[in-house]
C-alpha cells in the first residue's frame, strides 16, 4: 500500500489567489521527513515556507518560478518512490473522486423538470397541460407550448355523420355546441334544464375527444367552419352556441366565421337567471345559473356570463365578452367588446369599461377603464403557512 | 522643541528685531485702523442682527482683534493660505480689507463674498477659507501646505483653532502629518478660555499650549493683549515655517468680550468687565495721541457706514442664479 | 486585449498612467508603499515609480480625506485610498461638510478635484466591520458623485474620468471584483453587452440574454460587485427561456434614470439588486424613480433584493446566506415572472 500525501499552498491572505514557487529545498525523489521544509513560496504580501506533511519521497509538480493557485497542490510526498507518470495517475484519480462529489458551481436551483420555466408559465396562462405538449428537441420550450396552443385552435376534418344524433324536430331547437372543454359541460347542463332547447352535438379540435359523449351529447368532429356549415345545410341543428369562455379571440373568430356562413346562434340561458323587463339580447349569449340582467339592459352577441353575474339596469354589454363567476355591476355600467373579467368583481355605477380590457379577479372598479387596460388586484391574502 | 520661552518676557522692540520707533509708529497706526475696523464692523453686525437685517447667527471677534491683526499682518497676503473657523470676521477683514463683501455676505446679498450661500461662517476670498465645523479645516490646511510644498509656491498655510476645537481628533491627526511630512503650516490656537458657554477647564485635561510638543512641533504661547507683541511672535513663527518648511504651533491667550454668537453669554458681568480692562484695542488706543486716534476712528466709522449702506441697498441673493448653478448636477 | 485585463490591473495601470501624465496627481492612503503596495494591491509598484507623490499616511481616515481636500483646493489632483469602505464613516465629515461644500458655498471658481477610492463588499470572511457596502450612507449628498464600476465596465476608464472631474468623486470598488477578468466584449455566450452613454462620463452597461424583436420578461437594475453573480444567474435563466435585460449602472449618484427607465419599461417587471442592505438604500431611490414614471404600467410590484438586514458574519456558512447570491437573484426573477 502506497501512502500519498498532497502538499498544498496555504492561504496567507484572503486577497491572494496566486503564489510563486521561489525555490525547491529538495530535488525530485529526495526522501523528506515530516515537517521538513520542502519549498519556499512568495505572494505579493509575503515569502513563506511549505513543509512536508508526512515522511516520504518528494514529487514536485511545478518548476521553480511557476505561479500556483492558493490551496492548490504543488507536490506529492509518497511512502514509496513515485515516477512522474504514477504521480499524474494519482492526481487524475483524485480529480475524478472530487468530481463525483456534488458540484457547487452554478446555481443550486435544480433544472430537473422536463420543460423550461418559461414553458411552464406560458402553459399555465393558456390553460395547457404540459404533459400533453409534444416536446421538440430536448426539454419542452415556450415555442413548443405556443405551437401546441395554435394547433389546438386549428380545425381538422372528421366525419360527423356516424356520430350525429339524427333526431327529428320536437319543437325544441337543436343546439350545436362549439368547444368541448369545461365550458361544454356547463352549456350541456344548462340546456338539460331548458324547455325550448336541447343539445344535439359538440365539435372540438382535440383528437382524444372525438367520439366521446358529454352527458349523452356526442362529440362529432372538429371546429371546421365548412363542415359546420354543411351540417347546418343538412339540417342537423337549428342554432349554434360557443362554450369556449376565456379564449376571447378564438370565441370571436368562430362567431364571425360562422355568422358569415349564415349559421344562426342561440342564446342559452339557465332557467334560474332573472331577465328584467325591456332587456335587449343579441344572439349567441350564454347566461349561467343565478345571473341577473336588470331592466332596460342591453347585451350584444356572443357574451359568456358565468354563474352569479349581474348586469344592473340600463347597463350595456358589447360583443364577445367573457365573465367569470360573480361579476356584479351597479346601474348603467357599459362594457365595450371583448372585455374579459375574472371572478368576484364589483363595478360602481356609470363606469365605462373600454374594449379589450382585462380585469383581474377581486377588483373593485370605481372609475372608467381605458381600452386594452389590464387591471389586477394586488391583494394577497396569504399571511403565512400554518 | 520650544522656542526660547524667555521671548515672552522680552520687550516688544527686541522681539520685533530691527523695528525702529518710527516704523513701530507706522505699525501702530495701521494696526489701530485694522483693529478698530474689526471692532466697528462686529458692533455694526450685532446692531444689524438686532434690527432683523441678518438671519442665522454671527460669531464676533470682539476682544480678539490683536490675534487677528497680529497674525495676518505677519503673512504674505494674499499669497499665503489661511483656513479659519466660525469666528473669522477679524481675520477675514485683515486679510481681504473687504468689509463690504463681508457685510453683504452676512446679510445674504448677491454681492457677498460667498454669493449669499456661505453666510457668516463660510467665507472665501483670495486664499482664505472659513468653515464652521470644528476641527475639519485643520487637515484641509495641512493639505494646502502639502500642495504649496509639492508645487514649491513658497506659500505657507495658517489655520486658526479655538480652545474648544482642541477636543477634536483631527487636530492631532493633523499635527502628526504636518510634522511627519515637514509641512509649512502655522497652527494658531486662539485660546479665549471658553467654548460657546463651556469653560476650558471643564472639557480639557492638561495644558493646551504644549499639545503639539509630543509631535515634535515647535511651539510658543503668549498672551495676546498687545498687538505688536503678537505681530512680533507671529512674524518669527511665520519666518521659521517658511524658511525651514516645518510646522509651528502658536498659542495666543485672549479674551472673548462678546457672547459666543447672540444672547448666549452665561458669564458674570464682573468677569467680562475684567476682560474689558485689558482690551487690546483700548491698550493700543492709549498709545496713540487723541488726535491720531480720533482721526483713524472717524475714517473707519465713515468707511463702515458706507459699507453698511451699500450692503443694505445691494440686491438679495437670487434663487434663479443659485438654481442654475447648483441644482443641475 | 482589454478582455484579459483584470479589474485590479485596469485600476493599477490607470494610476500609473495618470501619475505619469500629470505631475499634479498625488496618491495617498494607508499601507500603499511597495513592496506591500496597498491592502488590495491596487497601488502596487506605484511608490517605486513615483516616490515623491505616493504618500503613506498614518491611520487617520478623516485626515486622509481632509488633507487630500486641502491639496485639491490648491492645484493638486489627489487620489486617496481608504483601505476598507467600512472606514469611510470616519471620513464622513470631511466629505459631507468640507470637500463637497467648498465649491458650492464659496462659488464656482473653487474646485475640489478629489477622488476617494475604497473597496466595499463582503465575501472574504472579514466579518461585520470589514465587509459592508456602505455606499448608501454617501448617496444624496449634493455635489458628491458616487461611482461603482462593475467588471462589465472598465474601472480604469472610470478612474481617469473621476480624476479629471472638478468636484469630489467617491469611487467604490469591490473586493471580489479585483481578481476578475473584465468582461467588455459585445457578445459573451448568450449575453449581449452594450454601453449606454448618459453624458456623465460614467456610462451604464446593458446586458441582454435575447435579441430583438424579443422583449425582456424581467428587467434587473443593479451596480458594482453584484456583476460577479450576473453571468451565472443569466446563464441559468437563459436555459429556462427567461429573457432578462440588466442595467448595470456605473454611477450611483447621479442616477442614470433614462436608461433605468428604458430597461424597466421594456418588461414592466423590475428587480433592483444592491450589495448592501435594502432599507433606505439605493434601491429604494431607484424604486421611487421608476414608480414616478411607471406607476400605471407596471405589471408587478417593484422588487428589491439586497443583503439581509443584519451584520455580515465572518463564518462562511453564515456570510453566504446573508449576502446576495446567484440563487436569491434567480428566485426573485422567477417570483416576478409569475405576475
Amino acid at each position: 500500500m502506497v501512502d500519498i500525501s498532497p502538499v498544498a499552498v496555504p492561504q496567507i491572505s484572503p486577497n491572494e489567489e496566486l503564489a510563486t514557487i521561489v525555490e525547491w529545498a529538495h530535488a525530485e525523489g529526495d526522501e523528506v521527513g515530516k515537517g521538513e521544509v520542502i519549498a519556499t513560496l512568495e505572494t505579493t504580501k509575503s515569502v513563506f515556507e511549505v513543509s512536508a506533511p508526512a515522511n516520504g519521497f518528494l514529487v514536485p509538480l511545478y518548476e521553480r518560478g511557476a505561479e500556483v493557485p492558493v490551496t492548490g497542490t504543488i507536490a506529492l510526498v509518497s511512502s514509496n518512490p513515485l515516477t512522474r507518470v504514477e504521480a499524474e495517475q494519482w492526481l487524475a484519480e483524485a480529480a475524478r473522486e472530487a468530481e463525483r462529489e456534488p458540484e457547487e458551481s452554478g446555481s443550486r436551483i435544480a433544472s430537473e423538470r422536463n420543460w423550461t420555466y418559461k414553458a411552464q408559465i406560458v402553459a399555465e396562462r393558456h390553460g395547457v397541460d404540459l404533459e400533453e405538449v409534444p416536446a421538440g428537441d430536448g426539454r419542452i420550450s415556450e415555442e413548443d407550448v405556443l405551437r401546441y396552443v395554435e394547433q389546438q385552435a386549428q380545425p381538422s376534418p372528421a366525419d360527423y355523420h356516424d356520430l350525429m344524433d339524427d333526431q327529428y324536430p320536437t319543437g325544441r331547437s337543436r343546439i350545436l355546441i362549439i368547444g368541448g372543454g369545461d365550458g361544454a359541460v356547463q352549456v350541456v347542463d344548462v340546456l338539460a334544464h331548458a324547455h325550448r332547447q336541447r343539445a344535439v352535438a359538440i365539435v372540438d379540435d382535440a383528437e382524444s375527444l372525438q367520439g366521446k359523449l358529454i352527458r349523452g351529447v356526442p362529440i362529432v368532429g372538429q371546429i371546421d367552419y365548412g363542415q359546420i356549415a354543411q351540417m347546418y345545410e343538412e339540417d342537423h341543428f337549428d342554432a349554434a352556441v360557443i362554450s369556449i369562455s376565456t379564449l376571447i379571440p378564438l370565441r370571436e373568430q368562430i362567431f364571425l366565421e360562422l355568422k358569415e356562413r349564415g349559421i344562426p346562434f342561440a342564446n342559452v340561458i339557465h332557467p334560474s337567471a332573472v331577465i328584467g323587463a325591456n332587456v335587449t339580447l343579441g344572439e349567441g349569449n350564454v347566461i349561467m345559473a343565478f345571473c341577473h340582467i336588470g331592466p332596460c339592459a342591453t347585451l350584444g352577441n356572443n357574451n359568456f356570463l358565468s354563474v352569479y353575474c349581474s348586469v344592473e339596469h340600463h347597463g350595456t354589454l358589447g360583443n364577445h365578452c367573457s365573465f367569470g363567476p360573480g361579476v356584479v355591476t351597479s346601474s348603467r355600467v357599459h362594457f365595450g367588446d371583448r372585455v374579459r373579467c375574472g371572478t368576484g368583481i364589483f363595478i360602481e355605477p356609470k363606469v365605462t369599461i373600454g374594449a379589450d380590457a382585462v380585469i383581474g379577479s377581486g377588483c373593485i372598479i370605481r372609475g372608467d377603464v381605458p381600452e386594452h387596460a389590464l387591471l389586477k388586484s394586488r391583494m394577497n391574502y396569504t399571511i403565512r403557512q400554518r | 522643541m520650544k522656542m526660547d520661552m524667555a521671548l515672552d518676557q522680552l520687550p516688544r522692540a527686541a522681539a520685533t528685531g530691527t523695528a525702529q520707533p518710527a516704523a513701530e509708529d507706522t505699525l501702530r497706526h495701521r494696526f489701530y485702523y485694522q483693529m478698530y475696523l474689526i471692532r466697528s464692523v462686529e458692533q455694526e453686525l450685532l446692531d444689524l442682527y438686532a434690527q432683523g437685517y441678518i438671519a442665522g447667527t454671527v460669531h464676533t471677534s470682539l476682544g480678539q482683534e490683536a490675534c487677528d491683526v497680529g497674525v495676518i499682518n505677519a503673512l504674505d497676503v494674499p499669497h499665503d493660505i489661511v483656513f479659519s473657523n466660525h469666528r473669522a470676521h477679524g481675520q477675514f477683514i485683515t486679510y481681504t480689507d473687504d468689509i463690504t463683501g463681508l457685510i453683504a455676505e452676512v446679510m445674504g446679498k448677491k454681492s457677498g463674498v460667498s454669493h449669499g450661500v456661505g453666510g457668516t461662517q463660510h467665507l472665501h476670498k483670495f486664499n482664505m477659507y472659513t468653515n464652521g465645523v470644528q476641527g475639519g479645516i485643520v487637515p484641509n490646511a495641512v493639505g494646502a501646505a502639502a500642495a504649496a510644498k509639492l508645487k514649491a509656491t513658497g506659500a505657507i498655510a495658517v489655520v486658526f483653532l479655538g480652545d474648544g476645537t482642541m477636543g477634536q481628533g483631527t487636530v492631532y491627526e493633523s499635527f502628526n502629518i504636518a510634522s511627519l511630512w515637514s509641512l509649512p503650516i502655522l497652527f494658531v490656537l486662539e485660546d479665549n478660555g471658553i467654548a460657546q458657554t463651556t469653560p476650558k477647564h471643564l472639557v480639557h485635561a492638561g495644558n493646551l499650549a504644549s499639545r503639539a510638543d509630543s509631535f515634535a512641533i515647535n511651539s510658543q504661547a503668549i498672551r495676546a493683549d498687545d498687538v505688536l507683541k503678537v505681530y512680533a511672535f507671529a512674524r518669527a513663527a511665520v519666518d521659521a515655517v517658511r524658511k525651514n518648511q516645518v510646522p509651528f504651533f502658536l498659542t495666543l491667550r485672549t479674551d472673548r468680550l462678546g457672547p459666543h454668537s447672540k444672547g448666549d453669554d452665561t458669564r458674570p458681568e464682573e468677569e467680562i468687565e475684567r476682560y474689558r480692562q485689558r482690551d487690546p484695542l483700548r491698550k493700543l488706543g492709549q498709545e496713540l495721541s487723541d488726535d491720531e486716534r480720533r482721526a483713524i476712528e472717524l475714517r473707519v466709522e465713515k468707511h463702515v457706514r458706507e459699507a453698511v449702506e451699500q450692503a443694505k441697498n445691494a440686491e438679495p441673493a437670487g434663487f434663479q442664479e443659485f438654481r442654475e448653478q447648483w441644482l443641475v448636477h | 486585449m482589454a478582455g484579459t485585463l483584470t479589474y485590479v490591473e485596469s485600476l493599477r495601470r490607470t494610476l500609473h498612467q495618470l501619475m505619469h501624465e500629470n505631475p499634479d496627481v498625488v496618491v495617498l492612503g494607508e499601507d500603499l508603499l511597495d513592496p506591500y503596495g496597498g491592502a488590495f494591491k491596487v497601488t502596487k509598484g506605484l511608490s517605486t515609480h513615483f516616490p515623491e507623490r505616493v504618500l503613506a499616511t498614518p491611520i487617520c481616515e478623516a485626515s486622509i480625506i481632509g488633507v487630500a481636500t486641502g491639496m485639491a483646493l490648491f492645484g493638486i489632483r489627489p487620489i486617496a485610498e481608504i483601505m476598507f469602505g467600512d472606514f469611510m464613516t470616519l471620513a464622513a465629515d470631511q466629505l459631507v461638510n468640507h470637500a463637497t461644500k467648498y465649491r458650492s458655498m464659496y462659488g464656482e471658481e473653487v474646485s475640489v478635484p478629489l477622488v476617494v477610492r475604497t473597496p466595499m463588499g463582503g465575501g472574504r470572511g472579514y466579518g461585520p466591520t470589514h465587509s459592508q457596502s456602505l455606499e448608501k450612507l454617501f448617496l444624496g449628498i449634493p455635489n458628491l458623485t458616487v461611482v461603482a464600476p462593475s467588471h462589465f465596465h472598465d474601472p480604469g476608464d472610470f478612474l481617469r474620468r473621476a480624476s479629471a472631474a472638478e468636484a469630489p468623486v467617491l469611487f467604490v470598488e469591490n473586493k471580489l471584483l479585483y481578481p476578475r477578468a473584465l468582461r467588455l466584449d459585445g457578445e459573451m455566450g448568450s449575453l449581449r453587452r452594450s454601453e449606454v452613454s448618459n453624458g456623465s462620463g460614467f456610462p451604464s452597461v446593458v446586458l441582454k440574454n435575447y435579441e430583438a424583436p424579443q422583449r425582456a420578461d424581467v428587467a434587473v437594475i443593479t451596480y458594482g460587485g453584484i456583476s460577479r453573480l450576473l453571468e451565472p444567474a443569466l446563464q441559468w435563466l437563459t436555459r429556462e427561456e427567461i429573457r432578462v435585460v440588466v442595467c448595470v449602472v456605473g454611477a450611483l449618484n447621479p442616477l442614470d434614470t433614462d436608461h433605468i427607465l428604458d430597461c424597466a419599461s421594456e418588461s414592466q417587471r423590475v428587480l433592483i439588486i444592491e450589495e448592501g442592505t435594502c432599507p433606505f438604500g439605493w434601491g429604494a431611490e431607484v424604486s421611487a424613480q421608476i414608480y414616478d414614471e411607471m406607476y400605471d404600467t407596471l405589471k408587478a410590484p417593484l422588487k428589491r433584493v439586497g443583503a439581509l438586514d443584519t451584520v455580515i458574519p465572518a463564518a462562511k456558512t453564515l456570510e453566504d446566506q446573508v449576502l446576495v447570491s446567484e440563487e436569491t437573484i434567480i428566485t426573485a426573477v422567477l417570483e416576478l415572472i409569475q405576475w
